[in-house]
């Protein structure tokens, strides 16, 4: 908790404008390393959703930070228009036991044996059934433009980081055919692109605006704003995108848990 | 593209909201028009730039680093320093 609260602090995740938008966006708390197992976080079956304390409290706790302390209540300085029940609280860890791919903490420059508490401003999950693909292209393609819808239908391309949670049996089919978690996200983002003119519609970005009809334009601004992680029960091939928090200019913010653990009194 | 305004008040019927005091004339005031770099604001604030000067405002341009943080207090001072008036844009 005390490293979600400092990752959540730094200013380069803007806290503030997360909190004071009219976006649904809440913080998402991704935890790795040894700590998982040692208080008992669920990266398990059930990842996304309830039933275990540690993942509930550190999640409600950094959110009554922001609530309590920061003031940020629905009505008050939180002009969220609707909210989404992440923003009651939303720990996450990694099964990195499982993942067929260095976890997020080693990505993000953190050694394997660290314990790494990391903060996502991010849209509620996204289910994506795909119990029918049969090669990691067919799969990658079905996660990829599941996200072509978040944030805004027509707005594209986004900077900020969208999230997949890939579920075990997901994750094994890619490595099964040896696909690294760089192929993946390169192959997602390209997969994901449509020509100017079908995204004039509605809200749509001024990147499309000042494109011609024909320019091919992604759904997101690079490779780098796919972030995956994996998690989830071990039957079962249902995988998530959470979309992102947009316009804060935020960072995402890693910080080591410092506590360790058994605690010694 | 051709500018086009809205609101920036909802849809539903509200009451008026109470505006802040109007001085007589800006002919002559200093006024800060402050873009908080929500997409396309620095086109209302070129419109207001050209309407107030037309007016005789003498006008000068302010931005914060973006539209989600609170604007620096060195900007603050600085506005609060130089400006009988701000117009603050609120654009999307």
């Amino acid at each position: 908790m005390v490293a979600a609260a400092r990752a959540a602090l730094d200013p380069a995740f803007n806290l503030h404008g997360q909190a004071v938008t009219t976006q649904p966006a809440g913080q998402l708390v991704v935890v790795n390393g040894p700590v998982r197992e040692a208080i008992g976080l669920n990266s398990g079956m059930g990842a996304l959703g309830p039933g275990f304390r540690a993942n509930l409290t550190i999640g409600r706790a950094l959110r009554l930070l922001v609530t309590l302390t920061g003031g940020a209540m629905p009505g008050t300085l939180d002009r969220s228009t609707l909210g989404w029940m992440g923003k009651v609280g939303f720990c996450i860890a990694e099964d990195e036991e499982v993942s067929p791919w260095e976890p997020l903490h080693v990505e993000r420059g953190f050694a394997a044996g660290q314990s790494v508490v990391t903060v996502i401003g991010s849209d509620a999950p996204l289910s994506i059934s795909d119990h029918r693909s049969r090669t990691p292209e067919d799969l990658a393609y079905v996660l990829a433009w599941a996200a072509a819808s978040t944030w805004s239908t027509n707005w594209w391309p986004l900077a900020e980081p969208s999230v997949f949670v890939i579920c075990p049996e997901h994750a094994e089919m890619f490595r099964g055919a040896g696909w690294t978690k760089q192929r993946l996200r390169e192959f997602m983002f390209e997969a994901v692109h449509k020509p100017a003119r079908e995204l004039r519609r509605g809200e749509t970005t001024p990147f499309v605006h000042a494109a011609g009809p024909g320019t091919q334009v992604p759904k997101w601004a690079s490779p780098e704003a796919i972030v995956l992680l994996v998690a989830g029960g071990e039957a079962g091939r249902y995988s998530a995108v959470l979309g992102p928090c947009t316009g804060m200019g935020f960072q995402i913010v890693s910080r080591e848990v410092e506590s360790r653990w058994p605690l010694s009194t | 593209m051709a500018a086009e305004y809205v609101s920036p008040f909802d849809d539903r019927v509200r009451a008026a909201e109470p505006l802040a005091p109007r001085p007589a004339s800006v002919a002559g005031r200093r006024v800060v028009l402050l873009n908080i770099r929500k997409n396309r604001g620095a086109e209302f604030l070129d419109r207001m730039e050209a309407l107030l000067r037309a007016e005789g405002a003498q006008t000068a341009r302010a931005a914060k680093e973006i539209f989600s943080k609170p604007a620096a207090l060195g900007l603050i001072d600085e506005i609060a320093g130089q400006a009988d008036l701000v117009v603050e844009a609120l654009a999307d």
